[in-house]
């Protein structure tokens, strides 16, 4: 007589299992949860499409608008019409560098969006640039109820990272437990059957079931979710390869607390502290130390520099000025007339000279941030869960770096309509204002409003992405390998005397 | 008889090594978060004040100009942390702690603590109300089971309904031991610290103290419905197994599942309008800057109102202009924004509602009202803040208007008109103002917790040994 | 070759000998009683001869076997009877059976199944009902089948009878009475005087783990051997 053979105990246990009712809500659940996460996030990036394509079209409008009214303020001056305001005038290039020029960097969502929230409802998608703002962009955002912010999106990461794992957990506990709490566990043993491989059996059963309905789920709700497939088959993929290899870490943990041979209460109870440990209190004690020994630079304190520095260049205003005339050969010749600059021309020197200024107290902000982006980069290799949402996030281009790379773009946008416009208003320095009065409604320095490229996102490539989620796909697979290893080896003998 | 037989199961949770440090874990992390969050708004507060000084003297002191740029200069006004954001923040973390008060505009609140927050620091920013809303109920259902369901599996519980005269007393008992362990190491010190935290820093005064009390009676209500449904529960359910599938999954159902569907469920029942629409119906309704269009029309109003036919008849035309085009705007922020922000009340209002479905939802849309950190309270910050601005704004404007300047001329003053401005000060809303949205989750841990009873005491007249 | 052999095995827990220098050996077809009272040693002998424990010290051998250094192989050639079997509820008969024969590396089809259940005497109508209304005696009888299906060489016991009703007992003794005749060893570990003398060949009294004494069952009647056993015990 020898021992069963492996795969006749797999096939038994995977015949039996197939037919547990807990299987199946357990399946049912998970796949509900996959669904109603991915329509979620489907909708609000749906929603976040939709502005996008609203400020396309009110960025076309206002561009007619301009057009329009430069066009209107061609005509002569008469009694009821006169001489139109600098702010208000599309025709003078100063005015129209300050008050007219507005553009929108848009970033659009990727085809696998609905797979991760990420950042999307807290980073804008949208930005208006304006030539004078300071860096770029105002400090905007779209409004999202805080409630629901602080409560956390149920988005089919979500339900992947933190609800998945529960329901693989609860079949461990309860299917490969009921033995021991039937107290059938000593005849069991005393066949001829050693607890790896009964153990193995059931739990690679369980898998058996779990991998195609938990991927098939997953794949299921992406449609539903109208994700166009054809579009993101390389990062699905990695995305159904990422979980399953996060299934197969979770089962890795179930297999070390298994491995003890523990009634349901017991795995259930080491599952839920586990479970708790890498989701929530891990983290935590992470997010603590990670700021307690880098604290965030003060958002209020730089208010506070702002101001300073706004006020000292508003001080030294004409210095500042005259400084840069001085610099400037074509300039030079026109010093005296620093002090009669309109707002808008002023604006093309001194928010360049702001932002010089602000720089060392802007670049630690955005050095904190990009640490503490490097902090939860490794903390993802120690906790799985930060590292699968991560990798989600990077997937579904909804992730910190992609967030960065547009408002980088944006930024860099802005300073090529700088390189475009302020020479136009800084030229008209050098030309004197007419002695006469005017006859025409508008300045008329600039006749047609300029054509201003577009912004365009320069995605960065797939591979990219993929690039920067396969280390950590590949050290899930060892984690999960190096779990179960452990696990299966505590196996040797049954512990039911 | 009561009493004693809580000692005895308090010490059978002590004894029970899984279930007992579990508990003293979450009690640990509630500690930890109450610190982190507690440190944090101490050092933001001092800031806060700090610059809000800073920014009062600048105004004060920004010297003689037009009123018009000193409404364009304004003030940068600061939200205080509220005093229970280490119990719970609340929508604290995502809602701005700062806004420019500059005339034309009512600008959004800035600087969201975690509006550039790694993701580490999203999932590692829990709160004691989250910990304890979240958490607490898988602990309670963990110390039900030891007391309970495996009491029974071993056969002790028979023997215990066997010899007792009134088998509800064990119930009660065990129900009570549950609820004081956790309330004792979740609820009572974190509160205790929230206290000697405000103690420390001169901040206790009644409306704190009475919100404290609140905060802690939502926490001890909660786990107490919660301890009762685990006994329930646990007695109900055929064998321990049993008990413990059931006790998981409303675990899930209850704190992890519910709220988020919820949250969601509102979103979808009540949508908001995106922030890109109302932008622009702020900016195409009341534009910061008009076209010469838009100006004539003004000019023709401005003299229609001062019953003149021309306009070097009216003392100050362009601030005439300005204090029109900025009470047109106040109209406009008030339709277009105030329904915006009552949106978002009806939205936390029918969440609260829907805890009916999850005691959980209850639990954390009245933890939020009760430390001051839901919408609500944040919305009168931003009422408040906008109040003064208008009035700073007209105060200005009006000093304009009542001096005569016509063309390039410009009426300027100094610090005599600016120091009459009153400081910005925030008086947070005493406790009951300002809770309207979250009325419905008080309801709903009301009914929870006597649905909860009833279901106990149900459960325990139907023992038999 | 003896079917079990244990020679001079000991094993202690927490500083107390459980087990102490116990030596015994059954032949192929012999009924052997273990006797003696609660703690005296008899089920944790059972866990050392099926693997559970590791003794101290002494050897043991199933079927030639060394069950310490290959308790899997010797696991094989050993059928065990806890005192209570415990089924899968929502399994039948035939399924349970069918399981537990395939843990023993045994793959049955429903025709044998249904012989074995008979020649434990599982009645045919239950053969296929689910074993959550099965009463203990019933359950009792699948083990048995459990245990016949494995055809090993040595079968071991542990109170069969405790609990079961009159009828369902002597049921049993038959069933350990016609393995025996196949040749299975039987070693037994019980209370029940009564059962000892009418199936076991050989009987030994175990107090406090030491084998005190170690007779015939032929060459004692019930009474002497209720004697015996008090005596034994007292001393």
């Amino acid at each position: 007589m020898t021992a069963p053979r492996f795969v006749d105990l797999f096939a038994w246990e995977w015949r039996r299992t197939g037919r547990s009712p807990l299987l199946w809500s357990v399946f049912l659940i998970i796949a509900s949860s996959f669904v109603w996460g991915a329509v979620n996030t489907a909708a609000l990036h749906s929603a976040q499409e939709a502005a996008i394509e609203r400020a396309r079209q009110a960025e076309r409008d206002w561009e007619a608008s301009t057009r329009e009214r430069a066009r209107a303020y061609h005509a002569p001056i008469s009694a009821g019409a006169g001489e139109v305001a600098y702010w208000q005038d599309p025709t003078d290039v100063a005015g129209y560098s300050e008050y007219f020029v507005r553009r929108w960097a848009l970033k659009p969502h990727l085809a696998l969006s609905p797979l991760a929230s990420g950042v999307s409802d807290l980073a804008p998608t949208r930005l208006e640039i304006k030539l004078n703002t300071l860096f770029g962009f105002g400090d905007t955002y779209d409004f999202e109820n805080p409630r629901g912010l602080a409560l956390g999106r149920f988005d089919l990461a979500f339900a992947i990272v933190f609800l998945l794992p529960i329901g693989l957990l609860l079949l461990f506990a309860l299917l490969v437990t009921f033995e021991r709490d039937r107290g059938m566990l000593r005849l069991v043993a005393a066949q001829a059957v050693g607890p790896r491989s009964w153990t193995g059996a059931r739990v690679l059963a369980i898998l058996a079931w779990a991998i195609p309905v938990v991927l098939a789920a997953m794949t299921g709700a992406l449609v539903l979710a109208g994700v166009p497939l054809a579009q993101a088959t390389a990062p699905l993929l990695t995305a159904l390869t990422a979980t399953l290899l996060y299934m197969l870490f979770w089962t890795g943990i179930a297999l070390v607390v298994l491995a003890r041979q523990p009634g349901a209460g017991a795995a259930l109870g080491s599952f839920a502290a586990i479970w708790a440990a890498l989701t929530i209190g891990l983290p935590l004690a992470g997010s603590a130390v990670a700021g307690l020994l880098d604290p965030a630079p003060s958002a209020v304190a730089y208010v506070d520099v702002q101001r300073r520095v706004s006020d000292e260049v508003q001080a030294e205003r004409d210095l500042i000025l005259a400084r840069a005339f001085a610099a400037r050969p074509d300039l030079r010749r026109h010093s005296d007339r620093v002090g009669t600059l309109d707002y808008a021309t002023r604006l093309s020197f001194l928010i360049p000279e702001t932002e010089r200024r602000l720089t060392p107290f802007k670049a630690p902000i955005e050095a904190h941030r990009e640490r503490q982006e490097e902090i939860a980069g490794a903390a993802a290799y120690l906790l799985p869960t930060l590292g699968l949402e991560a990798a989600f996030a990077t997937l579904a281009g909804t992730d910190p770096a992609r967030q960065r790379a547009f408002e980088s773009q944006a930024r860099d946008f802005q300073l090529d309509l700088r390189r475009r416009v302020h020479p136009l208003v800084q030229r008209e320095i050098t030309r004197p204002a007419p002695a006469l009065p005017r006859t025409m409604r508008g300045r008329l320095n600039l006749p047609e409003p300029l054509t201003l490229p577009a912004f365009v996102f320069q995605e960065p490539a797939q591979s990219d992405r993929l690039a920067r989620v396969l280390p950590f796909a590949a050290w899930l697979g060892l984690l999960a390998g190096l779990a179960g290893t452990l696990g299966l080896s505590r196996m040797r003998e049954w512990r039911v005397s | 008889m009561i009493l004693s037989l809580v000692r005895l199961e308090l010490a059978i949770l002590r004894r029970d090594r899984r279930a007992w440090w579990s508990l003293l874990a979450l009690a640990a992390l509630v500690l930890l978060s109450f610190g982190a969050i507690a440190s944090q708004a101490h050092r933001a507060n001092a800031e806060k004040q700090a610059v809000s000084a800073a920014e009062r003297a600048r105004w004060v002191g920004q010297g003689e100009k037009d009123p018009h740029s000193a409404a364009h200069y304004s003030i940068f006004a600061f939200k205080p942390s509220p005093a229970l954001a280490p119990l719970d923040p609340g929508v604290e973390p995502f809602v701005g702690q700062s806004v420019w008060l500059e005339a034309h505009h009512q600008n959004d609140m800035l600087y969201r603590p975690q509006q550039n927050a790694s993701l580490l620091q999203r999932i590692g920013f829990a709160s004691p109300s989250a910990l304890i809303t979240g958490f607490g109920p898988l602990i309670i259902f963990l110390l039900a089971f030891t007391l309970v369901a495996q009491d029974r599996e071993r056969g002790t519980m028979r023997l215990a309904l066997g010899a007792a005269v009134h088998p509800r007393a064990i119930v009660m008992s065990k129900a009570v031991a549950v609820w004081s362990a956790a309330a004792g190491l979740l609820v009572v010190p974190v509160t205790l610290a929230a206290l000697a935290w405000a103690v420390l820093g001169g901040a206790l005064g009644a409306d704190l103290f009475w919100r404290a009390l609140v905060w802690t009676g939502i926490m001890a209500s909660y786990l107490a419905l919660l301890s009762a449904v685990g006994i329930a529960l646990s007695l109900w359910l055929g064998n321990a197994r049993l008990a413990l599938t059931g006790l998981f999954g409303l675990w899930i159902l209850f704190a992890l599942a519910l709220p988020r569907v919820a949250s969601g469920t509102v979103e979808a029942a009540r949508p908001l309008p995106s922030s890109q629409a109302v932008r622009q119906q702020l900016a195409e309704e009341a534009p910061t800057f008009w076209s010469d269009e838009q100006a004539a029309r003004n000019r023709a109003l401005l003299l229609r109102r001062h019953g003149v036919s021309r306009i070097e008849d009216i003392p100050n035309p362009r601030m005439a202009e300005l204090d029109l085009m900025e009470r047109h705007s106040h109209a406009v922020f008030d339709r277009v924004l105030g329904g915006f922000y009552a949106k978002v009340a009806s939205q936390d209002r029918l969440f609260a509602t829907l805890g009916f479905l999850s005691p959980t939802i209850a639990a954390q849309a009245a933890s939020a009202s009760a430390a001051g950190t839901d919408f609500s309270h944040h919305r009168d910050f931003i009422d408040v803040a906008e109040r003064y601005r208008r009035d700073l704004v007209n105060r200005m404007n009006s000093d304009g208007m009542a001096h005569r300047a016509h063309g390039a001329e410009r009426h300027t003053n100094d610090q005599s008109l600016w120091s009459q401005v009153p400081t910005f000060a925030y008086p947070p809303p005493a406790l009951g103002n300002g809770s309207s949205s979250a009325l419905p989750a008080y309801a709903a841990l009301l009914a929870w917790l006597v649905a909860a009873a009833i279901l106990l005491a149900i459960v325990s007249r139907r023992l038999r040994p | 070759m003896s079917a079990l052999r244990l020679e001079e095995v000991s094993i202690s827990f927490n500083g107390g000998r459980a087990v102490d220098r116990l030596s015994l050996a059954l032949e192929p077809g012999e009924v052997y009683a273990l006797l003696g009272p609660n703690g005296a040693g008899k089920t944790t002998t059972l866990n050392m001869i099926l693997g559970f424990l590791k003794p101290d010290s002494g050897r043991i051998h199933v079927d030639g076997i060394d069950a310490v250094a290959d308790p899997l192989a010797a696991r094989a050639r050993t059928a065990y009877l806890p005192e209570t079997v415990m089924l899968h509820p929502a399994l039948t008969a035939v399924e349970n059976l069918t399981y537990f024969a395939l843990l023993a590396g045994r793959r049955i089809d429903p025709a044998t199944a249904r012989r074995l259940l008979g020649d434990a005497g599982l009645q045919e109508d239950a053969h296929q009902r689910r074993a959550s209304g099965f009463s203990k005696g019933m359950r009792q009888k699948v083990g048995v089948a459990i245990a016949l299906a494995k055809e090993a060489r040595l079968l071991l016991l542990d109170e069969p009878t405790s609990g079961l009703d009159a009828s369902a007992a002597n049921d049993l003794s038959e069933v350990i009475r016609a393995a025996s005749q196949r040749g299975l060893a039987i070693l037994m570990a019980t209370h029940d005087l009564f059962r000892v003398k009418d199936v076991a060949h050989r009987l030994g009294i175990l107090r406090s783990g030491c084998l005190v004494d170690e007779r015939d069952a032929a060459t004692i009647g019930p009474i002497e051997l209720e004697q015996l056993y008090l005596e034994r015990l007292a001393a």
